[in-house]
């Protein structure tokens, strides 16, 4: 039993965060040079067009304006329009669960591991640094509300019919190989079956989700914001184009 | 009406026309984390009854996604399926909306004219 901890606490950690990053680096570079593999089509331009000078960013023109429009934005006159126009077009005004448990199971997904107390000492030891950690309380919690998450999303996948028309068996092995860890961290921390078992389990799940990230579904965590980047004036700094 | 002709499907065409947007198709696919929010962009799935066979990724997934899985092993009732979601249950408005932001309708597009080369096409005479 010790050897296998000593293995797969050891060599395959590194190995998994290996492949993590490398395949990361990796679907990042293809992102940006096999997909923008694409002709430009030129801008047509009316005759005796010509490029007006721009007025600039942070004129004072230009700031002033941009604060009244924000300000008529929220006026007392607008507050309700505005208020419809979220639950019609917003997403967390349309679908407001769904939503929140969405932002909440993957703000936990990703936080939780960086600041448990057990992931730090364990750090500290092999490296000599770590981050802070918090109160495990705190962890423990945010675990059990992101199992909870998890199971509202099984469920979805179980009685929806939207979601039931497009589930195959591969997005149940995902949404389960997603929690894993945090079941048998949840598990190994309140000692409810064999300590030993359970931490190494708990290893060997981490370490399967990390390789798992850059060649699976799991690859919207690069993508997302790749592509979200790159949608035509929204959430993207300056002009967007879609290049895939 | 005059009778369709027999239809020869030519593996190599779907193979060629699949592989010139092969990065663009497995990531579309690979990225689409089944979430269903793109239900609510599309009107045909708003007026009818909210069929999950007009979400935006329903159809692309059983159209680009079958040819991409099959590639070239695929037969006349698959293709003519295919046909059907991608001329019935989409008219391209292209205003369909990915949270993950997937180009939905290059897919659908596509998937129209991988059909159309092997000659699989929506008769509107008939319709």
């Amino acid at each position: 039993m010790h050897q296998i901890y000593q293995f797969v606490g050891g060599p395959l950690v590194w190995f998994s965060l290996l492949v993590f990053i490398a395949g990361t680096i990796h679907q990042i570079h293809q992102f940006f040079t096999d997909f923008s593999k694409k002709k430009t089509i030129p801008q047509y331009q009316p005759p005796g067009f010509k490029k007006q000078p721009s007025i600039g960013w942070f004129s004072k023109n230009a700031i002033t304006t941009r604060i009244a429009l924000i300000k008529q934005w929220f006026s007392r006159e607008n507050r309700i329009r505005n208020m419809a126009m979220f639950r019609a077009t917003n997403v967390f005004g349309i679908h407001p669960v769904f939503s929140w448990a969405t932002l909440i199971f993957h703000v936990c997904l990703v936080i939780t591991p960086l600041f448990v107390l057990a992931h730090n000492l364990l750090l500290d030891e092999a490296l000599g640094i770590s981050l802070f950690s918090w109160s495990e309380t705190l962890t423990d919690s945010m675990t059990v509300v992101l199992l909870m998450c998890g199971a509202y999303f099984l469920y979805r996948r179980f009685f929806v019919r939207r979601v039931r028309a497009i589930t195959s068996f591969y997005d149940y092995v995902m949404l389960f190989i997603a929690v894993a860890p945090f079941l048998t961290g949840f598990m190994a921390y309140h000692q409810i079956y064999d300590y030993q078992t359970m931490v190494i389990l708990h290893i060997l799940a981490g370490e399967l989700m990390l390789i798992a990230i850059p060649y699976t579904k799991f690859a919207h965590m690069i993508y997302f914001f790749l592509q979200r980047l790159c949608v035509a004036s929204e959430y993207s700094f300056g002009k967007g184009n879609r290049t895939w | 009406m005059t009778e369709q002709k027999s239809i020869e499907i030519n593996p190599k065409t779907i193979q060629s026309l699949l592989d010139d947007k092969k990065a663009q198709i497995q990531t579309a696919l690979n990225v689409c984390a089944h979430c269903t929010l793109c239900a609510e962009s599309c009107f045909l799935f708003m007026t009818r009854d909210q069929d999950p066979k007009y979400m935006p990724s329903y159809k692309f997934i059983n159209s680009i996604g079958t040819l991409y899985k099959k590639k070239a092993r695929i037969d006349l009732d698959t293709l003519n399926t295919i046909k059907d979601i991608v001329w019935k249950d989409c008219v391209l408005c292209t205003r369909c909306y990915c949270p993950m932001g997937i180009d939905i309708p290059a897919m659908i597009a596509h998937a129209r004219k991988i059909c159309r080369s092997q000659g699989v096409v929506h008769e509107f005479d008939n319709a």
